[in-house]
């Protein structure tokens, strides 16, 4: 007897919703890391035009690379705002200019 | 008013306050730093009439600056003067190795971390990671930039960048494990 099942047109479809892993549920996986990497990239505005049209499509249809993208600006915007930012005083410019005006040659 | 003075004064003062900065982090010296952004100043306005005017001066000026920090510490070193610069400054010209780990965090953690937690996580990162990261997202260099800054390939300039995001993502992991966020 043979009893292989075959499914029947009204069968309920198991997984039929199409899910989504959270990115930290899936650390360590190479395609999380190929999306971060698409992230960053996008990020750091090196991407074709093409492939950044590519990107926001699949964006829009994968949330997880929506929570990645999402993740990584904070990441950034983070870096960004720690940064304190130094600034040539007003002093060191005009060092600056004297130090050029007496510089052998000048 | 000479066109080297011209030059400098429309072309390379401009950028004296990113200069000053990334000074400051390739040192880590206020001493030292301000001694670069002279020294770099002085090059530069040296070599204005070999400058082409209309290209990219920011970029022209931060390489000037990377490779007078570079032979002034080979020259300290020579000398056998104690450097306050790191002992192990890991430019090289090879592909960065491919990246080994990979570490991420919570979002939420970004907003309990208070600046001082990602600055001094920052300053902890040897030189050629943190000035990486420094002007690519603070400077806003693109990957072209930083490659002729640094003198290295694109690809190189690619992996230094994910590898100096997953030191400092390591670093910060620690400092959230110690904020009581255990588990990422």
């Amino acid at each position: 007897m043979n009893f292989i099942l075959k499914p029947t047109a009204d069968a309920p479809v198991r997984h039929q919703k199409k899910r989504y892993k959270s990115i930290y549920s899936m650390r360590d996986h190479q395609p999380n890391q190929e999306m971060f990497q698409r992230v960053n990239l996008y990020l750091d505005r090196a991407m074709s035009q093409e492939d950044e049209v590519n990107f926001r499509q699949d964006m829009s249809a994968n949330p997880s690379i929506t929570e990645a993208f999402n993740h990584e600006q904070s990441f950034r915007d983070l870096l960004k705002n720690s940064v304190n930012r130094r600034k040539a005083s007003p002093a060191l410019i005009q060092s600056i200019k004297d130090n050029i005006r007496k510089a052998p040659g000048m | 008013m000479k066109n080297q003075d011209k030059i400098f004064e429309e072309e390379f003062l401009p950028h004296a306050d990113a200069l000053t900065n990334f000074a400051y982090y390739l040192s880590q010296d206020e001493a030292d730093s301000e001694d670069l952004v002279q020294d770099t100043f002085i090059k530069a306005y040296k070599a204005a009439e070999s400058y082409e005017l209309g290209t990219n001066s920011k970029a022209w000026l931060f390489r000037i600056m990377k490779n007078t920090f570079i032979n002034e510490y080979k020259r300290r070193k020579r000398r056998g003067q104690t450097v306050d610069y790191e002992e192990i400054i890991t430019y090289h010209d090879e592909e960065d190795s491919p990246l080994t780990s990979y570490t991420d965090l919570r979002t939420e953690i970004f907003g309990s971390m208070m600046g001082d937690e990602m600055m001094i996580a920052i300053n902890e990162l040897p030189t050629d990671y943190r000035t990486i990261l420094i002007l690519c997202y603070v400077e806003e260099f693109q990957y072209e930039e930083l490659a002729a800054i640094f003198e290295i390939p694109i690809g190189t300039v690619r992996s230094r960048l994910a590898r100096a995001r997953a030191l400092l993502k390591e670093k910060l992991h620690l400092y959230a494990t110690d904020l009581g966020y255990g588990k990422t």
